[in-house]
């Protein structure tokens, strides 16, 4: 499973294509989601707040491979912020090409005052939903979920979309949900939390 | 040519760097920012103005440039500390590291009153100011709560969507706002009573007069918001020059804009008259003047940039009380909800709910009591704010002397202790003042409820707030152990217990 176009299906409406986060925190948590692709490709880990590249094999996937490389270029070691944000610049765009390539989804070019714009549609409006309503599901029967499920809820809840899965779901969901995210392998739960961070400083720092 | 990094360059340049430099703000941004947070025609309309019939003192010029330099001392300190802090922009995460958890929490509810009086204020003046444009264009008074009403929803409406008031419209907006204020004391001066320009209200002799106090907390108004350029350090070009050098250059321009301003007023109508005419006219005294000189269509251009500068202003502080709620319900501090950001717009949604509630409760109070607007909201408002800001400077001070007494290393012994010692002392002094004459800030008698019911107040929040930071060193470790650190208290250190129960690194096997 590819995380980032996980996360991509569920931070989108699946049948108008619209994200459901602002620009800002869908890109940080697409970010958190491609490194959490490295971690479990084992090309990375996190350690108090720092990424360190822990083997060179390339991963199977081009993007994937391409993040490994942003990360094996540097001369010195960035922190885990550092890279949400770098990675966060354009991740929306490399995550949604990755999936026009694999026919995830549709593009569509529209024409505006003085500019095209290009949209992104979920080829399957129903596998698209399924992304979001899995994740939902479990945490509402409060089944045992693997660490990839737990790591997606744990972006989910950074970015604040716990609030659209989660919906009218009581105390009991969140509560596991809190709990999932705890049970994650360190670096997968560091990510998680420096992209909340991340999304709370984007409100602080807000340059209006 | 060759790219000077790629030719025969030793250290490879981090592509890394380079992307996320371009970002990165340089110090016009910021200073841009502190200006416009601290909206100069505002203060220069209203806060002056308001000054001169309120407390009848003629050193408000020197006043402002008093605050400017102890505030300019104030900031060697505190910019250094900023690169400590987790939460930069708000002086509780200061107090906590500084002064103790405790004293972080009290002040945080110190400054969440004192921004919200600012704010709240503000929808008094612009009842009034909006209806002075309605009379002059359409001929019809309207009731100030309808206008204040109006401007609430605006605010409201922003909020909610944290739409990006872009900041070129910000930037144009602000240099209108300065180029009004220089016009308009370039003829004040250039058209002076009795035809002879008087330095009376430059001379340092009226500083120590009676009431001193007043003025310099009004004077602090005047720079309010100027705290948040450290906000930017994590944003900034070069995080030990940027974000000083723009609040200097922001807090010199400040001070010259606002002493400027007021000595020009006070040379239109003469230093004997200028108290009398202020309480006439109040608000409208500088375009009064500027329309006898420049005529009506320029003085109404300034009755424009007035309007909108005070909406800025209210969004600026709606903006900061919201942030600041939001800060504290990341840490749960206050209840978990406020630290909620809206889905599809990112923006603080509980706490803009929340300020936005607080407004509607304070516009309708005083509509149906039948208060002042302009000198019972806003000037009291404005007044009992920057009563409750320098408090929290004269604080935040205390805190940058006490961690850099701790944690010495890294910064020179002016930036760690000479300055924040001499900013402390003043400040120290500046609030003892206030305090003192804390009835003449508000031009009341030393009777009035008000004289002592607001300084009471705040003590009585700032002991609730240390109250509340006991309890949490007592129930809630782990929340009392993220006070302060705002949006990032979530990556805090897992407390011992937490450790234990999370599986380490290599435990559960990461599936193909």
């Amino acid at each position: 499973m590819l995380l980032g176009d996980e996360f991509w299906l569920i931070a989108h409406q699946e049948h108008s294509g619209r994200p459901r986060l602002s620009t800002r925190v869908l890109g940080l948590g697409l970010a958190g989601a491609l490194l959490g692709e490295l971690v479990f490709c084992r090309s990375v880990t996190v350690v108090r707040g720092q990424v360190h590249v822990v083997s060179h094999a390339p991963p199977p996937d081009e993007l994937a491979h391409w993040v490994l490389g942003q990360v094996t270029a540097e001369a010195t070691a960035h922190t885990l912020r550092t890279w949400l944000v770098f990675l966060s610049r354009n991740a929306h765009e490399l995550v949604a090409q990755r999936m026009w390539h694999a026919g995830k989804v549709q593009r569509e070019t529209s024409r505006r005052v003085l500019k095209q714009v290009i949209t992104y549609l979920p080829a399957d409006a129903g596998q698209a939903a399924w992304a979001i309503a899995r994740l939902s599901n479990s945490l509402r029967r409060q089944a045992p979920m693997d660490q990839a499920d737990a790591f997606l809820a744990g972006l989910a809840l950074a970015t604040g979309l716990d609030q659209v899965m989660l919906d009218a779901a009581g105390r009991g969901p969140h509560q596991y949900l809190s709990h999932v995210v705890g049970g994650l392998v360190a670096p997968l739960h560091e990510i998680v939390v420096h992209t909340q961070a991340a999304v709370g400083d984007a409100v602080l720092s807000q340059r209006a | 040519m060759p790219h000077p990094r790629t030719a025969g360059s030793v250290v490879k340049a981090s592509a890394v760097s380079e992307a996320l430099a371009a970002d990165r703000l340089g110090v016009p941004a910021v200073v841009f920012f502190v200006m416009s947070a601290a909206t100069p025609l505002t203060v220069v309309a209203g806060v002056i103005t308001l000054a001169y019939a309120i407390t009848g003192s003629l050193s408000l010029p020197l006043a402002f440039v008093l605050v400017g330099a102890v505030l300019a001392v104030f900031a060697v300190g505190y910019v250094a500390m900023s690169r400590h802090v987790a939460n930069a922009g708000a002086f509780y995460a200061y107090i906590s590291q500084g002064l103790g958890r405790p004293a972080g929490v009290g002040a945080a509810w110190v400054a969440l009153t004192a921004y919200n009086l600012l704010q709240v204020g503000l929808y008094g003046v612009i009842g009034f100011v909006a209806n002075e444009l309605i009379a002059i264009w359409f001929a019809v008074s309207v009731p100030w709560w309808v206008v204040a009403f109006v401007a609430w929803a605006i605010v409201a409406g922003l909020g909610v969507q944290q739409v990006d008031v872009n900041g070129r419209v910000l930037a144009v907006l602000l240099c209108a706002e300065v180029a009004v204020i220089a016009v308009f004391s370039a003829v004040s001066v250039a058209n002076p009573d009795g035809d002879s320009v008087s330095f009376t209200t430059l001379a340092p002799g009226n500083i120590v007069a009676e009431g001193v106090g007043a003025i310099l907390v009004l004077g602090v108004l005047g720079f309010v918001g100027f705290e948040a350029a450290t906000v930017f350090s994590e944003e900034a070009k070069n995080p030990r020059r940027t974000v000083p050098a723009a609040m200097y250059v922001a807090v010199g321009l400040l001070a010259t804009l606002y002493a400027t301003a007021a000595w020009a007023m006070s040379v239109a109508v003469g230093p004997e008259n200028i108290a009398a005419m202020a309480r006439e006219m109040e608000v409208a005294l500088i375009f009064v003047l500027a329309e006898q000189h420049l005529g009506a269509a320029v003085a109404n251009i300034g009755w424009v940039l007035f309007l909108t500068s005070l909406l800025a202003a209210m969004i600026a502080f709606h903006n900061i009380t919201a942030r600041y709620m939001f800060s504290l319900g990341r840490e749960r501090v206050l209840p978990a909800a406020l630290g909620r950001t809206s889905v599809r717009t990112g923006a603080p949604k509980i706490a803009s709910l929340v300020q936005t509630v607080i407004g509607a409760l304070v516009i309708t109070g005083y509509a149906v009591g039948g208060f002042d607007p302009l000198v019972q909201l806003f000037f009291w408002g404005g007044a009992a704010g920057g009563l409750g800001v320098l408090l929290l400077i004269t604080a935040t001070s205390a805190a940058v002397l006490g961690y850099f007494a701790r944690r010495p290393s890294g910064e020179t012994l002016w930036r760690r202790a000479v300055a924040p010692s001499a900013a402390t002392v003043a400040l120290v002094a500046v609030a003892y003042l206030a305090l003192l004459h804390f009835a003449a800030v508000l031009g009341v008698g030393s009777g009035h409820p008000l004289r002592w019911g607001v300084p009471a107040a705040y003590l009585l929040i700032a002991v609730a707030g240390v109250g509340w930071g006991l309890v949490l060193r007592r129930s809630e470790p782990g929340v009392y152990a993220s006070i302060g650190r705002g949006a990032k208290s979530v990556t805090r250190p897992p407390a011992a217990e937490q450790v234990a129960n999370r599986p380490a690194p290599s435990a559960p096997e990461l599936p193909r």
